[in-house]
């Protein structure tokens, strides 16, 4: 369900995110972005690079986090600012599941025509994003 | 090996005119789950689709041996972008990308790639930066 952004006031959180990420929708994020790193998609090239298994990109978890706001974006906002840190992998199994990623949002600042968020993001007991801020520009 | 510390500031040449379509911006948002937007006027991109204009250049520059950088072993560890307007279906846009800073820590080449986008009218949409991190073999 769409919230109303500019009627939360510093503090609130928004509706918590939680979505799947399986093997298939890094192929499909590899050919959308054009980055075909092999780490993302071969156990044997990621594993021998030092990691547990394919992970998914920083981008993609980066590109799906913000959904937590966007999907509550109206058409006449855009997002004038978005930062993130990689602190820790996702790391995607080979199977249906895939990993779960949990994104909370809380408002840090408003001002006329923009609002300011953190995101906090993690998968298992791992914090995956750090310092994410993003902005949301009304005018 | 370590990062070339003379290609601080070096800017690559400006990228051909990249035409934004709507099955880019569709294909993009179906694979971050995100809603792909089919019947609105204007068909505007999610926050972090300019990464996929600037990969061209940034995979360029990361395998480029002046620059001197192990590519196999580069991670992504910060990301910024600035935007002054949504990118959007229609859009023909350049891309420059300038290698902004590189530091050599304990053997870890540290890498910051500026990529500008600009639309047909030269006007700036978007600034990211970019921190990507070459891991020493331990």
């Amino acid at each position: 369900m769409t919230m109303n952004l500019q009627l939360l006031n510093v503090g609130d959180n928004l509706t918590l995110l939680q979505y799947r990420v399986k093997r298939a929708d890094l192929i499909k994020y590899a050919g959308a972005s054009l980055d075909f790193n092999p780490i993302h998609y071969s156990d044997r090239i990621a594993t021998s690079v030092g990691l547990p298994g394919v992970i998914a990109h920083g981008m993609h978890t980066m590109g799906a986090v913000a959904r937590v706001i966007t999907d509550h974006l109206p058409a006449s906002a855009f997002i004038s600012s978005y930062s993130t840190k990689f602190s820790n992998p996702v790391v995607v199994p080979d199977d249906d599941a895939g990993a779960l990623v949990s994104v909370n949002a809380t408002v840090t600042a408003k001002e006329a025509n923009s609002m300011f968020f953190s995101i906090e993001t993690s998968c298992g007991d791992q914090k995956v994003l750090s310092q994410t801020k993003l902005t949301v520009n009304f005018s | 090996m370590a990062a070339n510390l003379e290609m601080v500031g070096f800017e690559y040449p400006a990228s051909d005119p990249l035409q934004v379509t709507v099955s880019d911006i569709q294909n993009f948002c179906s694979a971050i789950g995100d809603r792909v937007p089919a019947f609105a006027k204007t068909v505007s991109a999610p926050p972090t689709f300019a990464i996929s204009l600037i990969m061209q250049a940034m995979t360029y520059a990361m395998n480029d041996p002046r620059l001197n950088l192990d590519y196999a072993r580069v991670v992504h560890a910060d990301q910024k972008f600035e935007h002054s307007r949504s990118i959007v279906a229609g859009d023909v846009l350049t891309v420059q990308l300038t290698v902004a800073d590189i530091k050599n820590k304990m053997g870890n080449d540290f890498v910051t790639f500026v990529s500008k986008i600009f639309d047909a009218k030269n006007n700036l949409v978007t600034t990211s930066s970019s921190l990507l991190v070459a891991r020493t073999e331990a």
